[in-house]
């Protein structure tokens, strides 16, 4: 992905120079370019966080028990709904099971055809790609001939290169493709025409069928739910961690020891996880952990 | 150790540093390694090494490597450090990507977490036939992974990216990757899981490992759990147990901290390694020459895990 970015930022500086590399210059190589450029932006989102310095997991006191427990009580009311959420989730799956059945071949039949004729597009496009590459310099040299008056030229270069640059920043695609558009356009170069070329001697794409449409359809609405499912346990944990007047780093570290307690009371072992007084006082309240310990489990 | 823990110290770590330049070290800490009844340090964080060119001398050599199931070795190792380490045991893997399948396994109950080691145990039947290892992979929230996950070709989770992340991914074939920091091309992925903090880079310890306040938990110890690559692409997996009173104390979640992990990755000779939840969530099974299983339970269920099968013999031609 950093290569990525870097390519990106490489060859919109060089657009800006008048030197569009090959691969980035019309339809799907335009688009990957784009895509490429959208990428490296929200990875640069990312890496933009602060650091916070976490606690470290000390033993559990009266009072961070008690906290705890508040914290897994909440826990509790919203574990019902995750579940509804998985049975959901598996019904969905189950779905896209019954629907992979029934498209039978179809699918990868049409993925095969459209790799064919993708395939063959995308070659004729290197071609017109590679032609333009060969003409590039003479209509770069055309446009900027010396005692020529380049401002008006300039001026709409740095405009578009500017537009690229937005699009780049805004993770805008659509915007970027455009405004290569643009600038393929003001170098005289027609990219309707070399796509009308290749659909000539390739055919179009063949439509999707309707399995397909419904089998992906299916698949994204799972994909949906999964994440809304992780997306409601942690909010859980944060909102947990809160009740629980503790950092969420502690709620889980303190956590996990009643969890080890619990198992190890379970299996009827010596707890060994914890100290000495952990075990006392957990066991002292084993009562109000029973009311939660399907959560640790 | 749980997934919210590690989540907050590495998806947002970033070494800032004090205004001076100064950096605050890493908390004194040393590790050493038996030899026979002698104990030879081999690390200390006043001069930890910021890369691993190869393995250490004074660990590697140390492994009493056994055979085990096809496409794999084993071993221990008794290590000695401060504190709750005074005494870790190091279960190690090593497995060969060419000669085992490698693919992930989930399993849920009533929408919760239910993968735990009985579920590959058993050697003839079931799941359990042809396993070579097992382990939970990746991070862990209350009953999901964290971050990307890919099973048999088909996405379950959708990735995250952040700079301590790393990102495991099985291709078809069978060929295998551990990319830091970024996504790795998803096209052919089979399998893909990702974890943090990344521990080597192409045998560098990522800064926030090696010093303290740069958003990394360098003191905090807990067991651990960590998977590799070494320089030949064989798959390093090593688990910690705390060894203090024998076999008695095993699953107890005391062991090493984040740099000192780092340091056992890299002198077992991984040039890139990565944590996988450890604490309570830690388990692995081996299964030896012999076809027995070795395990080492965690106490939780999770989610996820790695398993590794013995590939089926190429079919003989006939002379």
């Amino acid at each position: 992905m950093r290569a990525s970015l870097r390519n990106t930022g490489t060859l919109a500086l060089l657009f800006a120079l008048y030197a569009a590399p090959a691969q980035a210059q019309i339809g799907g190589f335009i688009k990957r370019a784009a895509q490429k450029a959208v990428e490296g932006k929200v990875q640069e989102k990312v890496e933009d966080a602060t650091p916070v310095k976490p606690l470290s997991g000390d033993p559990v006191t009266e009072a961070a028990l008690n906290g705890l427990l508040k914290g897994l009580s909440l826990e509790l009311e919203t574990q019902e709904r995750t579940k509804q959420m998985a049975t959901a989730i598996d019904a969905k799956e189950k779905e896209v099971n019954d629907a992979e059945n029934a498209a039978g071949n179809e699918p990868s039949a049409w993925e095969d055809a459209n790799r064919n004729v993708g395939n063959c597009i995308s070659n004729s496009l290197d071609k017109s790609s590679a032609i333009h590459e060969k003409e590039m310099p003479g209509r770069v040299l055309q446009l900027t001939a010396p005692g020529k008056d380049n401002t008006a030229l300039m001026n709409k270069i740095q405009s578009i290169s500017k537009k690229m640059s937005e699009a780049q920043t805004k993770g805008d695609m659509d915007g970027y493709v455009k405004a290569m558009g643009e600038y393929m356009k003001l170098l005289g170069f027609d990219v309707q025409k070399d796509s009308l070329v290749a659909f000539a001697a390739c055919g179009r794409p063949p439509a999707k069928p309707a399995s397909l449409v419904k089998l992906e359809r299916l698949k994204a609405e799972v994909d949906t739910l999964n994440e809304r499912r992780r997306a409601a346990e942690t909010e859980s944990e944060a909102r947990s961690a809160k009740a629980a007047g503790m950092p969420a780093d502690q709620y889980a570290l303190a956590r996990e020891r009643l969890w080890a307690w619990s198992d190890a009371r379970r299996q009827k072992k010596t707890p060994r996880a914890i100290t000495k007084e952990e075990d006392v006082l957990f066991s002292t309240r084993a009562a109000d952990i029973k009311r939660v310990e399907s959560l640790l489990r | 150790m749980p997934a919210l823990l590690l989540g907050r110290l590495t998806l947002i770590a970033a070494c800032l540093g004090p205004a001076d330049g100064a950096r605050v070290t890493l908390p004194p800490s040393r590790l050493a390694v038996r030899d026979g009844t002698a104990w030879t340090e081999w690390w200390n964080s006043t001069a930890a090494p910021h890369r691993y060119a190869s393995a250490t001398p004074a660990l590697a050599p140390r492994v009493s490597w056994k055979a085990g199931a096809a496409g794999s070795t084993w071993g221990e190792l008794e290590l000695s450090g401060v504190g709750e380490a005074w005494r870790t045991r190091v279960i190690v893997v090593r497995l060969d990507p060419r000669r085992v399948r490698l693919a992930l396994d989930t399993a849920f109950v009533e929408g919760s977490a239910a993968w735990s080691l009985d579920r590959v145990a058993g050697a003839n039947t079931g799941r359990g036939a042809g396993v070579v290892a097992a382990f939970n992979a990746g991070q862990f929230g209350r009953s999901l992974p964290w971050g990307w996950v890919q099973l048999n070709g088909a996405r379950f989770l959708r990735p995250s990216i952040a700079p301590l992340v790393s990102t495991f991914t099985v291709a078809a074939g069978g060929a295998v990757q551990l990319v830091h920091g970024t996504l790795p091309d998803t096209a052919g992925v089979q399998w893909a899981f990702q974890s943090y903090p990344t521990l080597l880079n192409a045998g560098d310890v990522p800064l926030p490992l090696r010093q303290a306040d740069c958003g990394v938990d360098v003191a905090h110890r807990d067991a651990r759990l960590a998977l590799g690559l070494d320089a030949e692409g064989r798959l390093l997996i090593a688990m910690t147990r705390f060894d203090g009173m024998g076999t008695a104390f095993d699953r107890a979640p005391f062991g090493l901290t984040t740099p000192e992990m780092a340091a056992v990755m890299g002198a077992l000779g991984a040039s890139d390694a990565v944590l996988l939840d450890g604490g309570i969530s830690a388990q692995l099974l081996l299964r030896d020459a012999a076809g027995k299983a070795h395990q080492w339970p965690g106490v939780r269920k999770v989610p996820l895990a790695l398993v590794a099968y013995q590939r089926p013999r190429a079919a003989s031609t006939a002379p």
